[in-house]
């Protein structure tokens, strides 16, 4: 039985440029509650750009964006309670501990003592971060700093997620258990907007997933929609490659790289 | 209640500014040191920037105290210097403090944490307003120092208020001076590598940062070279005729107190305006900085492909490659940007004291000084070359990887001395013609070749504690330690004595010949110790 949704981001016809680069143009996408939107894309094809205007960090030059009917501009305080962000290039304080940093965020937030307690003991045993909570984020592993950037977006428990490359870096008993949560959190009702251009990844956990291209969505729907969409019956790749225009050019690439 | 709210405010804003305080002091401190541990790295930030400002606060009482005794006992004239010297050095420290820090917060992005926070944009521009203020901090209490000592020997209320506006709106137009600067970096730091202004603006980071390294060190010697040369400035006609203009509104009004009631009225006017006009520059400034700050800069790829340009055939080589390397990180890098200018700093130390001590005419001062000159250099080089080796950091396994121990440590050395010959031979043509004698181009020219010979010897040395996996300076025995100085001694105190003994006999010319033969003899010894040195990573 399926449950009522509600829009929880809406983006209208948002446009960004940067001097005579166009990095969004003309978007429009809307991610449900209970629903993982996986944003696809190649590298510089504008999805953490898209991701930082609805987390209200950037301001576009035209268009409108809503998180559960706020506006990340207008009411800037209330969309930041309701999303937990994790950027691509993870900035963290890297002279605090594990601990210390937690510790900042609760604050910050003003969670609940025992709540933070119960939920930092479960994400750091669940990510494998017990033992280091008094390490210096300094003197973490990248992966490790990724573990804690999630922890970080997660411990408000927040409505929204926008995750911009979140995998990047986890090893993958904590991918595992990371895909598996967010799967989890989808069915407690959240809306998750997650980017990647990791295909398999994509394909996996995303319910509706948008190709995003230079800037435009050029594709959106249901993996099934997107494989009738471009026609054909392959995998997430082909239809990848089909909605962009690209099979041709790909296979004329790799004829020259075997000449080589 | 409303009270205990506003306390709680400010404890808060004061808790976020002290973590990017914290954050910062870290970025720059490990710029500066390999800290390997994670407990060491802990003990360090915990109190390092408190510390830091507190040893930089005393510093700044100590050189306010000074320039205050400096009008004890001399003329009234001194005293208008000493306070334009006091506003100078509230203005450069101020500046060099607020634009480094203000530079590592948008480099290093360090508001992007807080900014995902709900907190409001008035809070976030308060936090960034008090973390640029702890670095003002240090210079707030010198200029009353300052001011209390020259209050016993001039108790005069106009000389009181021209002295604290002249220091203080000094540092205020120092800050919007530091924030302009640093929204010129945002603007241009990270549009596109290709263009000029973000060349001149990575120069001036990077630049910025190597000076802040060194201020504190140098700061006595230039603060006593800069009262010398206000003095005089002061006692000149043309000064006196730009009465209104800042800064000499300072010098005028502190001297008009003691003589001219009107004029120090007039003047006082002139102040006031001034420290209105910079305190409106400097909101205005701050303003600009936070929109940059709070803008992220997207590097979004260019959809058209630039033209791939082959490499030079004469550098297809594998110590060119490692120069050119080693160049650009240096305009680019502040870390190794601070290590190869680490011998321009001591060149810098010296400067000033040869400028203190230009009317010393005994010659053997002299003689003394172009010896510390090269010696320093002779002394620096070789650690540069090894501590550039250590900047690669992670990227050592790959260096190693492609060029070989060898080839990696002659290119590094080959690179600290061609970038230390460009300003060490410079400064001593320099010298040399300002005091019309070739010794110091030629000693100059001898502590580059004894640099070379040094660090070919010390890599002999170290080469095998290297390896693709190495993080840090090899921590070395005070055997070890004593060796490198007495090979270092050695190499440098055999030419240079040679040249010296041979003054004392009046054979200079034959002095510099000797002492150049043996310095090219020891670049024949180190180059062959360096072909010692294992082709392979290990």
């Amino acid at each position: 039985m399926k449950t009522e949704t509600r829009v929880l981001i809406e983006v209208k016809d948002v446009v960004k440029t940067y001097g005579d680069i166009v990095a969004l143009d003309h978007v429009n996408l809307e991610v449900h509650s209970g629903e993982i939107l996986g944003l696809l894309g190649p590298n510089g094809s504008g999805k953490s750009t898209l991701i930082r205007i609805v987390a209200g960090l950037l301001k576009p030059d035209k268009g409108e964006v809503y998180v559960n009917g706020y506006n990340p501009l207008k009411n800037p305080i209330e969309v930041r309670k309701l999303i937990g962000y994790v950027p691509e290039e993870v900035v963290l304080y890297e002279s605090l501990s594990i601990r210390e940093f937690f510790e900042f965020i609760a604050r910050a937030r003003g969670l609940n003592p025992s709540h933070f307690k119960e939920r930092v003991t479960r994400f750091v045993e669940a990510l494998g971060l017990s033992n280091r909570l008094d390490d210096l984020i300094g003197s973490l592993s990248k992966g490790n700093k990724q573990k804690v950037a999630i922890i970080a977006a997660l411990l408000h428990d927040p409505l929204i997620l926008l995750l911009d490359e979140p995998i990047i870096g986890l090893d993958p008993i904590s991918a595992k258990i990371f895909k598996e949560y967010l799967l989890e959190l989808r069915d407690q009702g959240r809306a998750i907007l997650f980017s990647t251009h990791i295909l398999e990844i994509a394909e996996k956990i995303c319910d509706r997933i948008a190709v995003i291209y230079r800037g435009r969505i050029v594709a959106q729907g249901s993996i099934e929609e997107l494989r009738s969409e471009a026609k054909t019956k392959g995998t997430l790749e082909d239809v990848f490659l089909q909605v962009t225009g690209k099979t041709e050019e790909v296979s004329k690439i790799i004829e020259a790289l075997r000449e080589m | 209640m409303i009270k205990w709210q506003v306390i709680k405010t400010i404890n808060e804003l004061l808790r976020y500014a002290y973590i990017l305080v914290r954050e910062s002091y870290f970025i720059e401190y490990r710029t500066r040191r390999v800290i390997r541990k994670s407990e060491e790295m802990a003990s360090r930030v915990e109190h390092g920037a408190l510390l830091y400002m507190f040893i930089s606060f005393l510093v700044s009482i100590v050189l306010a105290g000074m320039l205050g005794l400096s009008v004890m006992s001399r003329r009234t004239e001194l005293l208008a210097s000493a306070t334009l010297s006091m506003s100078t050095m509230c203005f450069i420290f101020t500046f060099i403090f607020v634009s480094l820090y203000s530079w590592i917060l948008q480099e290093y992005r360090l508001l992007e944490p807080l900014r995902v926070l709900p907190l409001s944009e008035d809070k976030i521009s308060l936090i960034v307003s008090l973390y640029s203020l702890f670095y003002v901090l240090p210079m707030i209490f010198s200029p009353l120092i300052f001011l209390l000592i020259v209050l016993t020997k001039y108790p005069e209320l106009l000389v009181a208020v021209h002295i604290l506006l002249g220091t203080y709106s000094s540092i205020i137009l120092s800050i919007g001076l530091a924030y302009s600067l640093a929204n010129f970096m945002i603007s241009y730091g990270k549009v596109s590598g290709r263009v000029l202004k973000a060349k001149i603006s990575r120069l001036i980071s990077v630049a910025i940062f190597v000076v802040a390294m060194f201020l504190f060190q140098i700061s006595q010697g230039l603060i006593g070279y800069l009262t010398k040369l206000l003095t005089q400035m002061v006692e000149t006609p043309t000064i006196s005729a730009l009465w209104f203009v800042y800064p000499i509104s300072i010098i005028e009004g502190v001297r008009s107190s003691l003589s001219d009631l009107s004029k120090s009225l007039q003047l006082l006017l002139v102040q006031i305006v001034y420290t209105f006009i910079f305190s409106v520059f400097y909101v205005k400034s701050f303003n600009k900085y936070y929109v940059k700050v709070t803008t992220p800069v997207v590097i979004t790829l260019r959809y058209e492909i630039p033209p791939i340009i082959s490499p030079r055939r004469w550098t297809m080589n594998k110590l060119v490659a490692i120069i050119i390397k080693d160049f650009k990180t240096v305009i680019r890098e502040p870390r190794t940007a601070s290590l190869v200018f680490l011998p321009l700093y001591s060149t810098a130390v010296f400067l000033i004291s040869l400028l203190s001590a230009k009317s010393s005419t005994d010659p053997r001062f002299l003689d003394f000084l172009f010896a510390v000159y090269a010696g320093m250099l002779i002394m620096l080089m070789p650690s540069v070359s090894l501590q550039l080796v250590m900047s690669e950091g992670k990227a050592v396994w790959f260096s190693l990887h492609v060029l070989g121990k060898r080839q990696l440590l002659k290119g590094k050395i080959l690179f600290t001395i061609l970038t230390c010959a460009t300003y060490s031979v410079t400064v001593a043509l320099a010298m040399s013609l300002m005091f019309k004698t070739l010794v110091p181009l030629v000693l100059a020219i001898e502590a580059l070749l004894i640099s070379y010979a040094v660090s070919c010897v010390v890599a002999k040395i170290i080469a095998p504690s290297l390896t693709p996996t190495t993080r840090a300076m090899p921590r070395f025995t005070i055997t070890e330690i004593l060796m490198f100085s007495l090979i270092s001694s050695l190499m440098t105190g055999i030419p240079l004595g040679a040249y010296y003994l041979m003054r004392i006999l009046s054979v200079e010319v034959g002095g510099l010949l000797v002492s150049l033969i043996i310095c090219l003899l020891e670049v024949g010894i180190g180059h062959s110790m360096m072909k010692k040195i294992s082709e392979g990573a290990l």
